[in-house]
Formats: structure tokens, sequence, C-alpha cells
């Protein structure tokens, strides 16, 4: 027996090449390399955004750059923050606005759309991600603008102004030049790339699921309520993170309507405002100083970091949401 | 518009207006070439009439002239490529851009005879040069034609003047181009020494508003102080005192008023508000001068176009644009009052009148900015756009082809500003400029080699 | 369910015995294929039917019928009648979320909701059903229904564990436990131990042996050992040439495993095809 084994194993069955493993082991350093190139890259990014940067934080202090309004060229006076409140506050009304739309045109779509009608509405909703977003942007100067302006605005301003603390969010005269009209475009411009990846994890939600709660007596409403939204939870937060994503970094559209200044923060929505990514759009090129410059590249930087910790909230809300059927491998 | 236009028409047919008149008002309306030929051709019309009535009783006859003259227009138009080798020929070349050329192109020549001409031995046959926007269009003219003449290709890269004063500064480019002049720690900061600013075209900043009440044609008229307040966030009403009392017509326009104001850095600010400043302590002090500065109120548009497009967007708005993209979009452009008190409307001679009142007062290194400038007939909110160069070159050839090049732009090449909607550098402040040019060095030597 | 039957059942509750079905003439279609043709068959009231035959024969088609499910398939339609006691499940003024809530389904892949806690995901149906219950009768029903479902002493230590943090077999008392905790008159089970090991399979044959006291249960499965140990009734379907299921043959499970009237039933219940 021990003598044959050997014998057998030589002619026949190989065991000792590793033929397979030498491409597993390329293909192991291809994807590592890849995945090293990835994070260099994005520390060359930020090293490179510090470096540039730096002139500014020696010119006044951090806090300075981070906490005041005052964004004075001509001064030397560079705070962000207008442009990181305007960002946020833009960005959040655009989700807030989006996910709502794109989750039930989600629903719809999977959940009670017939068969025929399923493909073109999503078509169209994608449709709308693939338009430039200068697009957007016109048409938001010529049609959203002056619908704000004279309609929508107006009309909050009629029906919430009175109310004490929420009236504030709608003070000042109507121009259609304002954060929430930013907001509404973001919405927009977002909306397509919530609903897609929504309707897709709304799709994953498996018909057990479905049956399960149906079969407890529970209207259709009940149970999307129940199973599917639970279910699809996790992905549809990570939708909207995509969409919070695309809306913090959107130059274009936002400048042409938020109205490019940053006076004062009032609190109020019909206020002008400034996006980081406007800032920098508009400014860099003529930045006749040093610290100027520095100034511009740091909200760069700053965005930067707003944006990775959106990402990183992202992922603890999606983990905390994920984390309560622990090992449960349904959903990836 | 259309009304507008029938308005004008029949005011050019019965001779109510003549040609000048008529071309004004339609610059001001922002009517097409078409309809501006077509208004130009009814006023030829009209003169015809009026000397060969007797000659050509048969009436049909002379309004097929009228059609004829816009054909003649069009053909011109299609065959404007041909146009350029020929500048004699810009009159009769009806385009856009040109639009300005109908106003002001009053077939000035430069008279000295120190023309440049090539090819020339010992110079580059190339130059860099790269900076701002706002005098791209000009620059592609002038680069094409200076390569007619002297074979000299000039490479021009419109990144905009703190780009322009950038690539100077760290001699990437062999001139640069700016609107605003470079301030002492840009100087300080370039690479290769001293910097020259030659100043090579004029332009004029203009307020413009939209008031849908108003006529047209009776151009509101600001002054340094309302202009300010407006800016200031002090006036915000349009039939506030300070206003109605040099535009009765604002007395019912129970409005407040839409501040518009450039969002991206530029040249066009730079001038706006070093005028603002000039005129008012208040602004000096608080706001203060450059390519982007601290709005007390307003909403931002970016480029001409954008704040152009908010004011026409806007009811009830003011902003500011250059000249020529007021004259493009049905815009109404107020009067400004100059420092000899009287209201002027911004016009390319206007503006050139603004840089002579100057001639004795300014710094000779010509960085000097030019606003509120005295002189019955000065425009106040005008300003230079300069080259720059560096007063000490080490390349001998580049030293030549470059002080050529930039003799040539102060000199033959002003003939193509007007037409293209830019004013003419003045004579007084040309020599000046001369100067500077001669005092460009190689190896510590003049390097200018004449004409 | 109207008024009617609510006091029906409370009165069949309290008699502790729950409502039988008839099925008659039962079509079931997926858009233009008939899946499952013309049947008609009793589910008593108090005891197990069981439904065998071949894969692909219908059973899951023809169950899901009994709790108005299938339909809610896309192109999905039925024909026929079934009779719940005396109310007819397919009448035109049958709400069916109504008829669900009557006859309740365990699945062949245990489904818990796994974004639920184990707590919840008993309740879940009684949440659906509008009814404010304490805290107190909640933990009742709870505890109740999971011992019902023979899982309580498992789990009672971790309910607000996940639902999905659960064994496969767990996983499928689970979702009995959810089940009956709406005290539903029928449950329908289809294939619920083929995703388990023999001695959770063992557990589930055990709980379905004590069910049978206060539920009518219907039950289908490929084991045919499993159908004679727990069931009391055989329903043999068959799909054959034409490609739709059809009954074959009904009868008391006894009859049925010993005695088969029709050579098609005992060629498969001895293991000749299928
Ligand atoms: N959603 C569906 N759409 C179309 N046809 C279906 C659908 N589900 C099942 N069928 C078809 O209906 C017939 C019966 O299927 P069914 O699932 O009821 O069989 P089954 O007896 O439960 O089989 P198994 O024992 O494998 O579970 C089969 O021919 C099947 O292909
Ligand atoms: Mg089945």
């Amino acid at each position: 027996m021990q003598q044959s084994a050997p014998v057998r194993g030589s002619s026949r069955i190989r065991l000792d090449v590793d033929a397979a493993g030498r491409g597993d082991r390329i293909f192991e350093g291809a994807t590592k390399a890849g995945a090293i190139a990835i994070l260099a890259l994005l520390a060359i990014i930020i090293l490179l955004l510090l470096f540039e940067s730096r002139n500014i934080f020696g010119h006044q202090g951090i806090g300075q750059f981070l906490f005041t309004t005052t964004w004075d060229p001509v001064f030397r006076e560079f705070g962000v923050f207008a442009f990181i409140y305007g960002t946020v506050i833009s960005s959040v009304i655009g989700l807030l606005l989006a996910t709502p739309v794109a989750v039930g045109a989600a629903i719809y779509i999977v959940e009670y759309a017939p068969r025929w009608l399923r493909s073109p509405v999503s078509f169209t909703v994608e449709l709308l991600a693939a338009i430039p977003s200068i697009i957007y942007g016109l048409w938001a100067v010529f049609i959203l603008g002056p619908v704000m302006r004279f309609h929508i605005e107006p009309f909050l301003q009629t029906w919430f102004g009175p109310i004490p603390i929420v009236g504030n969010l709608f003070e000042g005269t109507p121009i259609g030049r304002d954060i929430l009209t930013a907001g509404v475009i973001l919405a927009i411009m977002i909306l397509p790339t919530i609903m897609a990846i929504s309707r897709e994890v709304i799709m994953q939600v498996p018909d057990t699921q479905r049956d399960g709660m149906h079969a407890l007596g529970a209207t259709k409403w009940e149970m999307i309520q129940g199973a599917v939204i639970p279910y699809a939870r996790a992905g549809i937060a990570g939708a909207a993170i995509l969409g919070l994503a695309r809306a913090l970094g959107e130059t274009m559209a936002v400048t042409m309507v938020i109205g490019n200044a940053s006076t004062s923060i009032t609190g109020s929505l019909f206020e002008p405002g400034y996006t980081m990514a406007s800032a920098i759009a508009n400014q860099f090129r003529e930045a006749d100083s040093q610290v100027y410059l520095s100034a511009i590249i740091a909200i760069a930087l700053v965005l930067l970091v707003i944006a990775m910790i959106v990402n990183i909230l992202a992922r603890i809300l999606i983990y905390s949401l994920v984390g309560k059927q622990s090992n449960s491998s349904r959903i990836g | 518009m259309v009304s507008r236009y029938e308005e004008l028409y029949a005011a050019a047919i019965t001779g109510k207006m003549d040609r000048r008149q008529v071309l004004k008002r339609a610059f001001a309306l922002g009517l097409t070439i078409p309809a501006i030929s077509a208004l130009l051709a009814a006023c030829e019309d009209d003169d015809s009439d009026d000397s060969e009535a007797a000659a050509e009783p048969d009436s049909d006859d002379s309004s097929d002239d009228a059609e004829e003259m816009v054909e003649e227009d069009d053909n011109e138009d299609e065959e404007g490529e041909d146009d350029l080798d020929d500048p004699d020929e810009v009159e009769s070349d009806l385009d856009v851009e040109q639009a300005d050329a109908f106003l002001e192109d009053d077939g000035w020549e430069y008279e000295g005879d120190d023309r440049i001409e090539g090819p020339y031995d010992g110079e580059s046959d190339t130059l860099n040069g790269a900076g701002a926007t706002f005098p791209a269009v000009l620059y592609s003219r002038w680069f094409h034609e200076y390569e007619q003449v002297t074979g000299v290709r000039v490479n021009y890269q419109s990144i905009g003047s703190g780009g322009g004063i950038a690539s100077i500064s760290d001699g990437t480019v062999d001139f640069g181009a700016t609107d605003g002049p470079m301030n002492d720690e840009q100087l300080e900061n370039a690479s290769g020494g001293n910097i020259f600013h030659i100043p090579v075209a004029m332009g004029a900043v203009v307020p413009t508003y939209n008031i849908p009440d108003l006529d047209i044609a009776e151009p509101l008229r600001f002054t340094a102080e309302t202009l300010a307040g407006i800016y200031l966030g002090e006036i915000t009403e349009w039939n506030d005192p300070a206003l109605v009392e040099d535009n009765p017509q604002l007395e019912d326009i129970d409005q407040s008023i839409l501040v518009v104001h450039r969002s991206d850095g530029s040249g066009t600010t730079f001038i706006w508000v070093d005028y603002l400043a000039a005129v008012s302590e208040e602004w000096a002090e608080n706001v203060g001068v450059g390519t982007s500065v601290n709005w007390p109120t307003g909403i931002g548009g970016n480029g001409n176009e954008g704040v152009a497009g908010e004011v026409v967007q806007n009811t009830y708005s003011i902003g500011y644009v250059e000249l020529i993209y007021a004259l493009q979009n049905d815009l109404g452009v107020g009067e400004v009052r100059n420092q000899a008190g009287n209201f002027i409307l911004p016009s390319t001679s206007s503006v050139t009148a603004a840089a002579a009142a100057f001639a004795d007062s300014i710094d000779p290194q010509l960085r000097d900015r030019i606003v509120n400038a005295p002189g019955e007939d000065s425009f106040p909110i005008s300003g230079f756009t300069w080259l720059l160069a560096y007063e000490n070159m080490d390349d001998e050839e580049k030293g030549i082809a470059l002080t050529r090049m930039l003799w040539w732009c102060v000199t033959d090449a002003q003939r193509w500003n007007s037409g293209l909607g830019y004013a003419r550098v003045p004579e007084e402040i040309v020599d000046l400029a001369k100067e500077l040019i001669q005092d460009i060095k190689v190896d510590g030597e003049p390097i200018f080699p004449g004409e | 369910m109207s008024q009617e039957t609510i006091e029906q059942t409370q009165t069949i509750q309290d008699d502790s015995l729950a409502a039988g079905m008839e099925v008659r003439n039962l079509s079931a279609y997926y858009g233009d294929f008939q899946a499952v043709k013309d049947i008609t068959m009793p589910i008593e009231r108090g005891k197990v039917t069981a439904l065998i035959g071949p894969s692909g024969c219908g059973k899951s088609t023809f169950i899901r019928c009994l709790n108005r499910l299938h339909e809610l398939t896309r192109g999905a339609r039925v024909s026929g009648q079934a009779f719940l006691e005396d109310q007819d499940i397919y009448a035109s003024n049958v709400d069916p979320v109504q008829v669900r809530r009557v006859i309740g389904m365990v699945f062949q892949k245990p489904n818990p909701f796994p974004m639920m806690s184990i707590y919840d995901n008993v309740i879940a149906g009684i949440k659906l059903n509008n009814a404010r219950k304490s805290r107190g009768e909640l933990d009742q029903i709870v505890e109740h229904s999971l011992r019902g479902a023979a899982l309580w002493d498992e789990v009672k230590d971790k309910l607000d564990h996940s639902g999905a943090s659960l064994s496969g077999g767990q996983q499928q008392r689970l979702c009995i436990a959810r089940t009956i905790a709406v005290e539903p008159e029928v449950i329908l089970m289809d294939e619920p131990c083929s995703a388990l090991d023999p001695i959770a399979t063992f557990k589930i044959e055990e709980l379905i042996a004590e069910l049978k006291e206060r539920y009518t249960i219907a039950l289908v499965t490929h084991n045919m050992q499993q159908a004679a140990r727990v069931s009391d009734f055989t329903a043999f379907l068959l799909s054959g040439e034409e490609r739709y299921g059809r009954l074959v043959e009904y009868g008391p499970t006894q009859q049925i495993f010993t005695n088969p009237q029709d050579e098609q039933t005992e060629a498969y219940i001895t293991g000749k095809f299928g």
C-alpha cells in the first residue's frame, strides 16, 4: 500500500503542480495593486491639498477659518463657515426632498406598476441622471427660479411664515436665487441616483419576505412597510448617501441658482447662499494672492473632509441598520 | 421687442431718425444683425428717396434696393473669413462681435511713421502669452493680423487675469495679460524681476438694469453716490429719493432693488469696485478693491453672461457688465455722472477720453487705474487692460520679438479696437507705453530694435 | 370577514376546534398557463391533510390558492371555489386580506423578518390587526406562541435578538410561532421541513401533531414517511401529459398508503416515479 501510492500519484494524479495557484496569485497581486493605488491616490490628494493650503493656516487660525463667516479676499479674512453652511443645508434639503420621492417611485415601479410601465418609467428616470448638470442649471435659471420666486416661495411664506420658528425658514424677499432653490435643483439631480439604486435594492427583497407578511394578513401597504422597506432600509440609506455625496460636490447647477452670496446666515431658506464647490469654481481662477489661493485650496480640503465624514457616518448608519440582523448573510 | 422694432423701423423710414440714431437705438434694443441690416436699408431707402425721387419715379424699385442691400450684407457675412486679411473691410462686415463698429469705428489709423513691419532678422518666430479673457477676442484678431505682417506666431491662452499673472510670474509664458494691475505682493513674487504693464486696450464697466415699466430710450442716470449706496445695500428701493432726484421716472417704481454682482473673480469687478471705492469712503474702508470682494448685498452671477442673465431674468434688478455685453443683451444701460458733473452714456470714445484725461498725472509705470476720470466727456468707470512683460529678459530673440509685438499693439493694432468694442488707448498714454517698451532690456541693454 | 364569520370562528374557538375547508373545482393559472385544474377536496377541520405529488405538479400553487396568496403573483388567477366553513373565500365580497388573517401559512424556506427582533417577529401579525394590546398582553402572546411553537426555552433569553440570528430549524419554528400568534383557523404549510435536518424536522413534526388539536392544517410534503406519520388525510396530485396538475386521489392517509385506489398513486408512493 505504502509502496504503490507514490507510484500511482506520480503517474496519474498530480497534486504538486500549482498551476491554478499561480494564476490566483497574479490576480490577487493585480487587485492588491489596484487597491493600493487607490489608497495612494487619496493620500496624495490629501497631502497635496494640505501642502497647498498651508499658507492660509499660517495666515490665520484654523478656528477662524472654519467657524467664521466673513470671506473677504480684499482684507484677507477667510472664514469658510458660510460656504459649509450653504453646502450642507442645500444638500440636506435636496436629500430630504429627493429621498421620499425617489423611494416612492422605486416602490411604485417594483410593487405597483403594471409590467409594461416598468421599463419606460425606470428608463425615463434614469435618463435624468445622464443630463449634464449645466442643463439642469439652465433649466433652473429659466424655469425653476421664476416658479420658485413667483409661486412656491410666496406660497410657503404665506402659509408657514406666521408659524413661530418654522416661519424663520421662509423669511425675506423671495428671489428664486437662494438655498431653497438650490436644494430643489439638487433634489431633482440626485433623484435618479437614489431612485435607481432603491429600485435595485427593493427588487432584491426576496418574495418570501413579501409572502410572509401577506400571509399574516397584511395589506399591500402594510406588507411594503413591514417587509420591503425594513429589508431594503440599509440599501436605501446607501442610495441616499450616494445622492448626498453627489449633492455635496455638485457645482455647476447650484452655482447658477444659489445666488453666490454669503452676506449673512439668517437661517432663512430664501437667503442667497454659497457652497464650497461654487466658491472654488468661482474664485480659483482669479485668486490674486498666495493666501487667497491657499484659502481656496483649503476649501477643497474642507469639502473633501466633509465628504469623507458623510461617508463614514453613512457607513456607521448602514452598519447600525444592518447590525440588527447580525449574522444574516442575506443583506450584503 | 417686435413693436419696438416696428417703431424704430417707422422712425427710420420716415426719416425721423438718422442712420446713426437708428443704429444707436438698435444696439440698445439688442436687435439681431439681420434686423439691423433691414433698418439700415430702410434709412438708405429714405435717403435715396430724397436724392433720386426725380430720376426714379417708380417707387417699387427703391424698395428692391433695400432688399439688395440686405442680401449684400449677408453675402459679406459669409465671406467673413476673407475679410480678416483686409482690415479696411471691417466696416462692412456685420457681426455681433463687431456691432459696436458701426457706432464707433471712425476709420482711425495710426499715423506715426514707426510702423512695425516684418519679417525681422534675429527675432523669435513664436511668442506665447496667457491671461485675461476680456480682451481675448481682440487679441485673437490682432495676433492673426500680426502673423500676416511679420510672420511671428503669437499664441494666446485666455485663462483669466489671475492665471496670466501667475504664468508670467513663473516665467512659463513670454508675456502675460491682465485686466487688473499686479499688486505689490505679486510684483515681488515674480521670478524674473520687475514687470512692465503695457496698456493696450480699454474697457468700460456699465450699470445695467431691468425695470420693465421704463422706456428704454430714456436711460437711468446714476451718480457715484447712488451706485455706491445701492451696492452697499443702503439704497434698497428704486424710488429712493436719491435716485428719483436724477430720474423722475422712478417716482412710481415702488420695488426693491435686486443687486447682482459677479460671483467669480474678474477684472470687470475690479474696475467696478475700484470706482465705488474712489467715490465712496465707506466702500473703500469696508469693502475695498479686488477682483472679488466681500459683497455687502446682492446675488452673484458667473461671468458677464451670468450677471446679464440674472438681470434679464429678474425684474427690478441692477448689475454691472462689460459695455459690449450690455449692448448685446436688450439691457438698459445707465448713464453715469462723471467728475465734471456730466451724465455720460458709455461708449468707446468716452472711455478713451477718460484715459486721455489722466495723461498728465499718470504714473509712468502705467499701472494706475483711471476710474472717476476728470474731463468733460470721460466715462468714469473705465479701465485699461494690460500686457505684462519682464523689464529684463534673457533671450535676445524673444526680446526682439516681444518688444516689436508690444510696439505694434500700442500703435498699428489700435485700429481694430473700437471695431471690436474695445476703446483705443489715447495717444498720450501710448507715448508713455512706448517709453516702457524701449526700456525692456536683454543683458542690461535695451533690446527694442526700432521700427 | 363578515360579522357572521367572526362570531362563528369565535364559537369554534370556544369549542377549541378550528374551521375546516372545502375546495370545489379550483383551477389556478399563471397567465395563460394552467398550473392546477379542477381540484375538489375537503381540508378537514382539526385534522392534518397532506398534499403529495411529484415536483412541479402544482402543490405549492394549490396550497397558495387556499389563502388567496396565489393571486398576488403577477398575472396569476384562480377560478372555482374554496369554502371556509360556509364562506367562499373567492366570493366577490370577500377581502383577501381578511382571508389571510384567518388562514396562515408557513413556507418552505424559513422567512423570519430579519430587521425585527424575535419578539417583534412573533407579534408582527398582531400589530397588523390594529389591536391595541398592552405590553403585558403582548408578552403573554409572545410566550404563548413561542411555547406553542416549541421554541420558548431556546429563545426566551434573547427575545430582542434578530429573527435572522436563529438556526434554520429555529427560524422555521419562529415562523410557526408568528403564524399561530394571530390565532388563525387554518395553517397552510408548504414543505416546512425541506430545509431542515432530521432532528429539526422531527421537532416540527411533533409540533404539527400538537397543533392539529387546535388548528386545521394542510401540509405539502415530499417526504412520504412524513405524510404517513403526521397526516390524517392525503391528497395525491399529478401533472401528466396535460402539464397541469390535477387531483388523482384523496382519502384517509391510512388508505392511501396501504391501499391506493389509483395505480399512479401506488406507483408514486412505492417510489416508482417522481
Ligand atoms: N410564478 C410562476 N409563474 C409561472 N409558472 C409557475 C410559477 N410558479 C410555478 N409555476 C409553474 O406551475 C407549475 C406548478 O408549480 P408548483 O410550484 O406549484 O409545483 P410544486 O408541486 O410545488 O413543485 P415542488 O414540489 O418542486 O415544489 C409548474 O409547472 C411550474 O413551472
Ligand atoms: Mg412547491
